[in-house]
Order: C-alpha cells, then structure tokens, then sequence
C-alpha cells in the first residue's frame, strides 16, 4: 500500500500542479496620455501553427494608471497577459511629460517584465501610431539595439532609467519618430529632469556623431 | 534424492536405472557383452550425447574386449577408450552427469558405475551478440553451452592463475555455475564474498544469469545495475584481468561480472578498439546521451509550465503555437507521448524482424504526424519525447535507469519546475554515492582520492599511459568491509 501510495505520489503532483494556460505574449507597449487618462497599446505577437511566421495584433485599453491599464487589456485576451518577452516601452511625448518613475518602478518591481526592457520617447505622433507602423515583431527592439551598438541612440533599458531617474532625477532616453517617408527611425535623444520630459537633443546636438 | 545403491548384479542395476526412468522416451540402455563374455550396461540419454563417441568409444571397446570380467576401475583405465571418465561413487554426483549428457557404464560384478563424459548435445556457434555489435574487434560471443563459454576466456588468459570454480545451484535445474577469476590479480575476499552469496542460495531453477543477478546484488531495488552482463568472451577477460570476478551460468549466454561500477555504463567494447580519441568523444556523447534523456523532457515541461521567460522569444512563440488547440496540458501531455514511446520500443522488441520495422515506421512517422494533425499533441513535444527516446539508446546499460529517472524528473519538473529537476539530479547523485557494488563503491573512480585509476573513468587515456592495474579493489575496500 505504501509503495502504491509512493508510485502514485508523482502522478497526483502532476495532476495538480502546474498550469496550461494559453499565453499572449506581448513584444512592445506603447502609453500615451489622453484627456481622460492614459492609452496602453500592447503589440501581442499572434502565430497560430509552426508553419507561420509570428505577427503582430494590437490592443488598446484606457485607464488611469498602469496597473488598471495591464489589468484591462490582460482581461480582452483568451490567455495571460505574457509581459516576459516584451522588450520595448514606447511614450508618448505627453505621458513623457509626466513624472515617469512610478511608472519605471511599477515595471521593475510589480510584474514579469525583463528589466531589459528598452524604453523609448516618440516625437511627433503617438506612441501607439508609432508601435502599430512596424508589421514585423521586435522590429523595433532590433532597431534601438542595432542603434544603441552603434551609438546613434542612448542605452538605455529600464533598470538603468530608474538607476539614474532615483539617483538624480534626470535621464536620457532615445527618441523615435515617423519620417517623411513614414518610416519609423531615430529621433535623437530625449532629456529628462526631475523625472519628466524636459527637452529632445538631435544627434548632432549631443555630438554622438548622429544624423538624425 | 532418495538413497540409492547398486549391487554387483547387472540386471537388478539395470532394472534400478530403468526404474528411475521410468516414464522418460529419451533414455537408452545399451547392452554390450564381449566377445570373451564381459557384460555390461550402457545407459545414455538420446540427444544429450556425441553417437559417435559412444559407438567408437565405449560400446566397440567393451565388445571387442578381451576378457570375460572387469572391474569398473579397469574398464575406466584400459578397455573405454575416452578422454574423461571415471569410477562415481556419489549417487547424487553420478546423476548429476548423467542428466547432463554423460554417460553411464555398469560391468558385471561390480557395483560402482562409470562415467564417460560424452556430451553432445547441438549447439549454436559463438556469433556476435546481437546487442553488443562492435565496428571492430572480436567477434565472438558467448553462446548457451557452458564448456565452450569457459574455453572462449581461457583461449584469451593464457595465465596459469586463471581460476575456474564451479557450483550448483538450483533444486530442480541443479544448474553449474562458474566463479572465473586471476588469483593474485582479483582480491581473494571478493571471491569469497561471492561464493557464500551463491552457496547460500536456495532456489528451485536457475535457467538464466539474471536468476543469480538479482539474487546476489547490492541494492536490489535500484533501477542503475551493479553487476556487469556482457555476452562477450573479450569484455569478461578484460574485466578479469582488471580484478574481476565473472560468473558463468550454464544455459545462459550472459555472463555476471563483479563489482560493476558507474563508469562502465558508458563504456563500450568499441572504446579499446578504435582510437582514444574517437572513443572519448563517444564517451562523452554517451554521457550527454543519459543527462539528456532522463532531463529534456522534464526541462521542457518546467520551462514550459514555469518558466516561459527562460526560452528564447521566437522559440516561445513557435511552441505557444503549436500548443494551441492540444487538449492536455503539457505536462499530461509530455507523460502520454512517453509511455506511447516505451510502449512502442515493447511492441519493436517483441515482434519479429520483419513486423518491427513495420511497427518502427507506423508508430514512429505515422503515427506521430497523424497525433500532430488532429492536435493530439504539439509538434515540439512529439520532437523532445523522440530526442529523449533516441538519446536513451545510446546507453543501453542505463535504460532502466532512464525509463524510471525520466518519469521521476518529470512529476518533478511538474510540480516544482526547474527547482525541482535540479533537486532530483541532487537525490540521484547522492542515492548513487551511497551505492556499493560488492563492497566497493560505485563512483570510486570518479571520487579525487583515486587519482590513478580515473584514466579510465570518464575518458579512455591512450593505451600507452594505461597502467596494467588499473581496476583500485584491491586497495580501496573499506576497511571492515564484508568481502
């Protein structure tokens, strides 16, 4: 009996652990600020079988900060709001505005996101035209690293923006915008004093050698 | 067995044996008088003995002898004209070699019966074993008559030290068993050791070598073996002159070698064979092999269930969606494809040659692409089950080991995730360290003390720093040790 119960042991812990529940994984997040509070856009990387490519679907959700935005938008999807691979966080120039440190801290300390995660200002237009101009997943990701490799826009994930915005309260971020072409690209750097958007810097005013 | 006597009489000794045998078609009693009048009694078994041995060598002298009486010492000594016979006086002895093929001579007036060996029986010759294939090197094995099996590892120890010490074991088979050994060489304790283990034995039938094996061995109920099987004359002389003991059972192929230590599960018989380098690059894949199959699957379903951050984005996204629509949780999931994997291997085994492959091809691609079609199951489950499943063959000493550990670490990996793997690996790494093998221990080689004997442990080193002794029993048994 005892043995049986040993044997059965390992069946029942794997009866009743563990979940299976179907993920939204989400590559990159855009916020913006509107009249009655803040837009989050997830992009959610879709790929129904193996033979398709991943591709992107976006969702919006208002609220009034962060937790209620997550909360909201995890709520429309069939699975879990999967934050772990997301790896951009694109602001608006307006929700930049504002003191963004509860936002970097909520980031790094209440969910599952990589402290990696790069985050961006976007000048010009919203963050969320800017998130849904790609149709490619991490296109953007890819775009910040390629730049940060090559010193055209700031290095700067989450981890380090906090570092610094809780040590001095001021920061700089890289900046995108839409070119006249439409094309997503490099938009200098945005300055960041008490832990809100003071100013943008083109690439030849940081003498980064940039020419955007 | 009843007491039995014979008297000088040769009709009542043969009216006894035919009682004896009453019932069974296959014995044969053979008179054969003399010219000069010298009468005596063959008695055989059809089918056990060389015909020809008993025509020109027992029946042909009696009859053409020139005497009217003999004793059975000189019908043993001057008329049988064999190589090995003898006056028996033991009724249990003289039995015992009966039924195995001897043969047994009465002369009138004499109460001692003779026995001739002239065995016979039909053997298979001494191929290659199936499941210990080399691509170069011997290619002899063992085969189910036991003499022949001595004489394939005596033909390889031309050493007078080599020790060959036969028992009987069985009730009912009353089967010859062999303790080979190099005195001098193998650590005369362990000898003994063994031998009382066996002695002490009391069983009805020992018709294979893993009738003793499991009798005998430490730590019964652990699925990692710790006696040796080979079914190769080169591999027992190997182990011999290492320090070994090897017992030979007679009607089994396999022969035990003892003690039997972690690292020669990974070894094969090619690694001596073929260059060092070669050989300890298949050591290490063999190694990788045994992690791999007892651990992918289990990663696979912890990273999966508990740990989606640890697997590259785009490879997330692939098995996300391939596990879309499978009704079953991964780790259920994982589980069914590895009992239809060992389910499949069953079927494999069992079937004939021919039927087999049949089984490989529907149940390996058929049936797989068929489970992936109807979302069954996930396309990359189906791949980590066969990776797992195919890594396990590369350690055939280990696949009871892998079998048990594969499951263990999965209901592991299920209900604590990677935590739970590592802290599984942890008790089979200490379960292992406790593990003896006759008293020695089972990792010795891999234990630092041992410095000398680990050129053959993990890796093979080259044969020209291989030491001659390289086997540490001998000085490495605990002291109080029972061997």
């Amino acid at each position: 009996m005892k043995l049986l119960a040993k044997l059965l042991l390992p069946l029942a812990l794997l009866v009743l652990s563990g979940c299976s529940d179907e993920v939204s994984p989400v590559s990159a997040l855009a916020l913006d600020k509107t009249a009655n509070g803040y837009r989050l856009t997830a992009e959610i990387v879709r790929q129904d079988s193996l033979d398709d490519t991943a591709s992107p679907a976006y969702l919006s959700a208002s609220g009034q900060d962060l937790p209620e935005l997550i909360q909201t938008l995890g709520n429309l999807l069939p699975g879990e709001l999967y934050l772990s691979h997301a790896q951009v966080l694109l602001l608006g120039e307006s929700a930049a505005e504002e003191s963004i440190l509860p936002l970097a801290d909520y980031l790094c300390v209440d969910n599952d996101v990589r402290l990696s995660l790069r985050v961006a200002v976007v000048r010009g237009c919203t963050a969320s035209d800017l998130l849904r101009n790609d149709d490619e997943v991490y296109a953007l990701s890819d775009m910040l690293d390629r730049a940060a490799q090559e010193g055209t826009l700031p290095d700067m994930p989450l981890y380090r923006a906090a570092e610094v915005l809780h040590a001095s309260g001021t920061a700089i971020l890289p900046a995108l915008h839409l070119d006249e072409y439409g094309q997503t690209a490099p938009a200098g750097t945005a300055v960041f004093a008490n832990e809100r958007l003071s100013c943008f810097l083109d690439g030849s005013e940081i003498g980064g050698g940039s020419d955007a | 067995m009843e007491q039995i006597t014979f008297s000088t009489d040769l009709e009542s000794n043969i009216r006894l044996m035919k009682a004896i045998f009453q019932g069974d078609n296959t014995f044969v009693t053979r008179r054969a008088v003399g010219h000069k009048g010298l009468s005596c009694a063959v008695f055989f078994f059809d089918g056990m003995v060389n015909n020809i041995a008993i025509n020109q060598s027992v029946v042909r002298p009696i009859v053409c002898a020139d005497c009217e009486r003999a004793t059975a010492d000189e019908l043993c000594q001057t008329i049988l004209q064999v190589n090995d016979s003898r006056v028996e006086t033991d009724a249990s002895k003289l039995f015992a070699s009966f039924l195995y093929g001897d043969t047994v001579v009465f002369t009138e007036g004499d109460a001692r019966p003779v026995v001739v060996n002239t065995k016979g029986f039909s053997v298979r010759s001494a191929n290659e074993p199936e499941n210990e294939r080399v691509l170069s090197g011997p290619r002899e094995g063992f085969t189910e008559c036991f003499m022949p099996n001595l004489a394939l590892i005596r033909r390889r120890l031309n050493d007078k030290r080599l020790k060959f010490t036969f028992l009987r074991i069985g009730t009912r088979t009353n089967t010859v068993v062999c303790l080979c050994y190099l005195a001098g060489v193998c650590e005369q304790k362990l000898v003994s050791h063994l031998r009382r283990k066996l002695e002490k034995l009391d069983v009805d039938s020992v018709l294979d070598a893993n009738y003793l094996a499991e009798r005998i061995r430490d730590h019964r109920w652990t699925p990692f073996p710790t006696l040796g099987t080979t079914e190769r004359p080169d591999v027992v002389a190997a182990r011999l002159v290492e320090g070994r003991i090897a017992i030979v059972v007679d009607g089994s192929p396999v022969v035990l070698t003892a003690p039997f230590l972690f690292q020669e599960c990974f070894q094969s018989n090619d690694d001596y064979y073929i260059s060092f380098l070669q050989a300890n690059l298949s050591r290490v894949l063999r190694v990788l092999g045994f992690l791999f199959t007892i651990s992918f699957p289990a990663v696979y379903v912890a990273l999966l269930l508990y740990h989606r951050e640890l697997v590259p984005a785009r490879l997330l996204f692939a098995v996300s969606a391939a596990q879309r629509g499978v009704p079953l949780p991964v780790g259920w999931e994982t589980l069914l494809l590895l009992f239809v994997l060992e389910a499949l291997k069953e079927a494999g085994a069992r079937t004939p040659g021919a039927m087999g492959q049949t089984m490989s091809i529907v149940g390996g691609l058929v049936l797989g692409q068929a489970a992936v079609s109807a979302r069954f199951a996930a396309a990359p489950t189906v791949i980590v089950v066969a990776i797992a499943g195919v890594s396990g063959l590369m350690v055939p000493k280990l696949q009871t080991a892998a079998l048990w550990l594969r499951f263990a670490l999965l209901a592991a990996a299920a209900a604590y995730g990677l935590y739970g793997v590592g802290l599984a690996l942890a008790l089979v790494l200490v379960w292992l360290c406790r593990m003896h093998s006759c008293s020695v221990p089972y990792l010795l080689n891999f234990v630092p003390r041992v410095q000398a004997e680990q050129e053959d442990a993990w890796l093979r080193a080259p044969w020209f720093f291989m030491r001659h002794d390289r086997f540490a029993v001998k000085r490495d048994l605990k002291k109080g040790d029972k061997p």
